[in-house]
């Protein structure tokens, strides 16, 4: 019983960590341009389709990651060259960018489509078999599942060393709170931006390459209930706290492990779901946001 | 030497014009007050040389010859014109040495560094409080932030929105002597705009008064204190 209770508290962690890293795509593009990306998710599927194919290339993979991770930042780049910006210069607002972005997605997952198939492809078992298990104690945790943890937390090291202890990280803070007192202070905004759209793009293709051996490379990786969820744990940090979805995420990822134990699976994403919707009448400034003091 | 120049500049939002033909410049070591009514423009003027708000495409603005009129602000910022933002405008979740360094972006490393120090010597309260988040300083010592990360920039033309608003007479009268103590020692050159008179017209050189986004009046601090209607409006009668 303690048993069953803790390995789904590891696994359902660990894939609420996923979604996490995909609501943290959402958070740094609200912080920077207060929008929401629609297509945050088809970094996702993109992530993880580059990832098989450089790894069919036969180039390993460490080089596959690279290289797919890299291609996905210049991705990124482009989405505010190409959708942001020529938005932005026509006096678009928000709704325009929801628009052209939801399109994108939709773009994206048809592109996929024509290019790999619809049907879903096995993913390599890189991150260890879903058959391997470590065992302490009496409780077993899938090595898959230690690898996730594993590559997550690097990532959350990166991402706070690179926020907190580097002068770009700091001036990306500091334009997100304040673009134009960061202007005034020397600080490029262009560039500042054009690096929230990279890490945004980056942690979700990550997330997808991760999220693959669970879910097969598939296109359902580029829309759907993953997004949303990753929407749902960026809400409940507030859309502001990098940290705090990472955390709504796991609480996610658990509740929904628990609802398939207890309950059913057919409810399981209804349950996460009201948990968005109840989160947003009650605290829409979010359960996990510690830091959401803006001057 | 001329440090700043402005020409004929112009500016309007969405058609309503906020500043028409201003005309103002700022010599070296000079401190140059702009005073005037809420909504004349004095806010606008700043943002304009800053180039936060665009300027109509006859205006120029000159920094040490150069016309900086079409410049992205944090390009103009790098040149040396730094301002000090109205409402202080302090990265609040960012902790006082972060705002610090962030400031010295544009000067790189060493630089800040020395400068990060000169401004704790200059405002201790400041070291004490360096690793507290921003926001959660008082208004005083925000507005002590705020100039000071200004300085960390390397300013060779300050630029001040209402460095007195919403703050207690004895943190002004601090902030108006440091103000003080930075030109004296420093040499640099001001621009300060501030409606209490009383406050910045004992430190500067020259006045620009406007209204409706003109200037209706200039002078010497000197002149302008024997003028009858300057007096009664600005400096309360007798």
């Amino acid at each position: 019983m303690l048993q069953d209770i803790l390995q789904n508290i590891i696994s359902g962690a660990s894939i609420g960590a996923t979604y996490g890293l995909v609501g943290l795509g959402v958070v740094f593009l609200w912080l920077t341009i207060s929008r929401i990306n629609f297509a945050n998710i088809s970094s996702a599927m993109l992530g993880a389709y580059l990832f098989i194919t450089f790894y069919g290339m036969n180039l390993g993979f460490f080089l596959s990651f690279v290289f797919s991770v890299a291609l996905i930042a210049l991705y990124g780049l482009g989405l505010r060259q190409f959708i942001y910006e020529p938005i932005r210069k026509r006096g678009g607002g928000r709704l325009e960018f929801v628009v052209a972005t939801l399109m994108l997605c939709t773009f994206w997952l048809n592109l996929i489509i024509v290019a790999y198939g619809a049907l879903p492809r096995p993913f390599p078992p890189v991150f260890g078999k879903s058959t391997d298990f470590v065992s302490i104690g009496s409780i077993k945790i899938s090595v898959l599942y230690l690898n996730i943890y594993f590559v997550i937390a690097i990532l959350m090291v990166l991402i706070y060393i690179l926020l907190n202890k580097t002068l770009i990280g700091k001036s990306f803070r500091a334009a997100a709170q304040n673009r134009e007192a960061a202007a005034l202070m020397g600080i490029n905004v262009k560039f500042t931006t054009s690096l929230s759209f990279m890490m945004a793009t980056c942690v979700v293709g990550i997330a997808g390459i991760l999220l693959a051996p669970i879910y097969f490379v598939s296109v359902e990786l580029g829309g759907g209930a993953i997004g949303v969820k990753g929407f749902a744990s960026a809400v409940l940090g507030g859309l502001t706290n990098p940290y705090g979805t990472i955390l709504g995420g796991v609480c996610l990822g658990v509740l929904e492990n628990f609802s398939t134990l207890y309950i059913s699976s057919t409810y399981k994403d209804v349950i996460s779901f009201s948990v968005l919707i109840l989160v947003l009448i009650i605290k829409p400034s979010g359960i996990f946001n510690w830091k959401s003091k803006r001057v | 030497m001329n440090i700043l120049e402005t020409k004929d500049l112009s500016v309007a939002y969405n058609g309503v014009p906020a500043l028409r033909k201003v005309n103002i410049k700022a010599d070296k070591g000079e401190v140059v007050s702009v005073l005037g009514p809420n909504g004349a423009g004095k806010t606008t003027l700043l943002k304009s040389i800053s180039g936060l708000v665009k300027c109509s495409p006859e205006s120029k603005i000159k920094f040490l010859g150069n016309e900086i009129q079409n410049i992205l602000p944090h390009k103009i910022t790098r040149m040396g014109v730094v301002q000090v933002p109205e409402g202080r405008q302090v990265f609040g979740d960012l902790s006082v040495q972060e705002n610090l360094e962030v400031a010295g972006v544009s000067v790189g490393m060493k630089k800040a560094r020395e400068n990060i120090k000169k401004v704790y010597a200059l405002f201790s309260e400041l070291e004490s409080r360096k690793n507290q988040a921003a926001g959660t300083l008082s208004g005083g010592e925000q507005q002590m932030l705020a100039i000071g990360r200004a300085i960390v920039a390397d300013p060779v033309i300050l630029l001040i929105d209402e460095p007195s608003m919403g703050l207690a007479p004895v943190i002004v009268k601090r902030i108006f002597s440091t103000l003080k103590k930075i030109v004296k020692e420093s040499g640099l050159t001001m621009l300060i705009v501030e409606q209490n008179a009383k406050l910045s017209l004992p430190m500067s050189d020259r006045v620009y008064i406007v209204s409706q986004g003109k200037v209706m009046i200039e002078g010497t601090v000197d002149e302008l204190k024997n003028d009858r209607r300057i007096r009664d409006m600005y400096f309360g009668g007798n």
